[in-house]
């Protein structure tokens, strides 16, 4: 009755986007409210918070900063331009779990032995080098910047679509962000996981919801869908399809294998589980963190739905086309439901975007400030990472505006050059000395730059994922460089 | 905690389904091809649970 009458007083766009502007303003009080109340101006407060997070807290916090824009609007995205490609996606997060539960734990217990915030202060000690460190670093923040970027992107698409065009994205993304930007620069990890908590609490229940109800709004149930589906004919030109090929196989087996050896080693990742109170915390969230994983079902039923949409004549967008598959789920929602639950469910999504922009933002100037500007006082390390956190926020908000990429693309390419860090940590912590700081440096090096030139050039060679052929190069160095070492020794 | 030879075993344990996979696709039944690929991804869920499980125990018997 309540809401029925303010539908009627208010247009539909004020309404949304007043909801989704006062949880962000509910969400940013609350994280300042936090900020003053835990933060004594030490470093390991703005870096690890503390090492304080409890159970349901690190869960939220950790789902909110691994579940972002790319789960909301990239992986509907992916499912509406290119339908069976998208299990490579899903799957690969969930094996991640698997490998996380294995090598989590012990790098947390390593890091509260040594004393290390970031994930270069780990390759410091294992290689004894500030040098891998400060590589470690610079590449590691450059790798997350499409990653930020990818979430200013979705902030705009999701402002966009829920305001009916109210709102012109660029003057929206600018104000976003800039409360964002500001807020890390003051909280650190305190105000990033206040925030993220409550962000993972919304954009839980708005991805379930939006991806388990539409189907049976719009079709009847989820049979029905399938058939409308399956009776589609998509344009010329589309990639979508339903049934496997063998291309989604070569690229599928590829990205199973590869990229679940990054997923831990994103710097944001790491520094938020080096918050946890304890291990056995770490441990019981691999297992919840999990759940945010199955969200990814329902996202994809969104992706079905818009196309199914689309193929009913309910909605006339080309939504095999990058921009508009990305904003599937806005689309989504405005089709089927009204202004009030656009709102909430737009809050939802943007939750997702700020949240992991702020971790990731927060990490990038801990990292330069930390591990590259080495800082000689625990207030001029602070000073650092905040003047950093801003450098990063500007450079990620221009790349959004005028270099825009697909939302999946920008977070696969991420993996690919992080996952270059895996053979050098496993290989280091499993035999100390095996490999020198050079042969690392040289062999991580090669694997990035591969990735960089497989992607420039080729795109994708056979539909393997990049970070594969980065991965062989990045092998083959360290092989060749232990048998010259051998030969030497001889 | 779960040793390192249950871990690796769970992992490969993980990837089994994926050498069922083109038999799946060769039926050529669409349905059947998304049904098996949300199967794994549970599948992989559960194996989770499994080395939290076994995690619980063994240091239950230390305990």
């Amino acid at each position: 009755m309540i809401v029925e009458v303010v539908l009627e007083l208010i247009e539909p766009e004020v309404l949304a986007l007043a909801i989704i502007f006062g949880w962000l303003a509910l969400t940013f009080g609350y994280g300042y409210i936090a900020t003053k109340k835990k933060m004594k101006g030490k470093a390991t407060e703005w870096f690890v918070a503390g090492r304080k997070l409890g159970l349901l807290v690190l869960w939220l916090s950790l789902g909110a900063n691994i579940y972002s824009s790319y789960t909301f609007l990239g992986l509907p995205g992916l499912a509406a331009r290119e339908g069976f490609s998208v299990w490579a996606i899903t799957l690969y997060g969930m094996i991640s779990y698997l490998i996380g539960y294995w090598l989590i734990p012990r790098l947390w217990r390593d890091a509260k032995k040594h004393g290390w915030l970031t994930l270069a202060d780990a390759f410091r000690d294992l290689y004894n080098s500030r040098f891998v460190a400060g590589f470690v670093a610079l590449t590691g923040a450059l790798w997350s910047i499409p990653y930020v970027q990818l979430q200013i992107q979705g902030m705009g698409y999701i402002i966009e679509v829920s305001g009916y065009g109210y709102i012109e994205p660029l003057t929206a993304k600018l104000i976003a962000f800039s409360l964002l930007a500001v807020f890390v620069v003051i909280g650190g990890l305190v105000s990033v996981t206040s925030i993220n908590a409550l962000q993972g609490a919304i954009m839980l229940i708005a991805i379930w919801f939006i991806g388990i109800v539409s189907p049976i709004i719009a079709f009847g149930g989820y049979d029905k869908l399938f058939s409308t589906l399956m009776s589609y004919s998509p344009p010329a030109g589309a990639k979508f399809h339903l049934t496997p090929t063998v291309n989604d196989l070569y690229f599928l087996y590829s990205i199973i294998f590869v990229a679940p050896l990054a997923f831990w080693l994103w710097p944001n990742r790491v520094q938020n589980i080096f918050g946890a109170r304890s291990e056995d915390t770490v441990k019981r969230n691999m297992v919840l963190v999990g759940i945010y994983q199955l969200s990814q079902i329902p996202a994809i039923l969104v992706g079905l739905t818009a196309v199914g949409l689309v193929a009913t004549g309910v909605l006339n967008v080309p939504i095999h086309v990058k921009e508009y598959a990305d904003q599937s789920f806005m689309l989504v929602a405005r089709t089927l439901y009204n202004p009030v639950v656009v709102g909430l469910v737009g809050a939802g999504a943007l939750a997702a975007s700020i949240s992991t922009a702020a971790a990731i933002l927060h990490v990038t100037g801990a990292l330069f400030a930390r591990n590259i500007f080495v800082a000689e006082d625990e207030k001029k390390l602070l000073l650092y990472a905040r003047v950093f956190t801003g450098i990063i926020a500007i450079i990620s908000l221009f790349l959004a505006i005028y270099y825009p990429g697909a939302l999946i693309y920008l977070l696969l390419v991420g993996y690919a050059g992080i996952v270059q860090f895996f053979p050098e940590y496993i290989i280091a912590l499993k035999k100390p000395g095996l490999i020198d700081k050079y042969t690392a440096v040289i062999a991580m090096s090669a694997g990035m730059i591969t990735v960089g030139y497989v992607k420039a050039v080729y795109g994708r060679i056979w539909n393997i994922y990049e970070g594969l052929w980065g991965l062989m190069v990045n092998l083959a160095v360290l092989t060749i460089a232990l048998l010259i070492k051998k030969y030497l020794k001889r | 905690m779960v040793s390192f030879k249950k871990q690796l075993l769970l992992l490969l344990l993980a990837y089994i389904p994926g050498i069922f996979l083109p038999l799946v696709m060769s039926l050529g039944e669409t349905l059947v091809s998304w049904f098996f690929m949300g199967a794994w991804v549970l599948y992989v869920f559960i194996l989770l649970i499994v080395a939290y499980i076994i995690d619980r125990r063994g240091s239950s018997r230390v305990d």
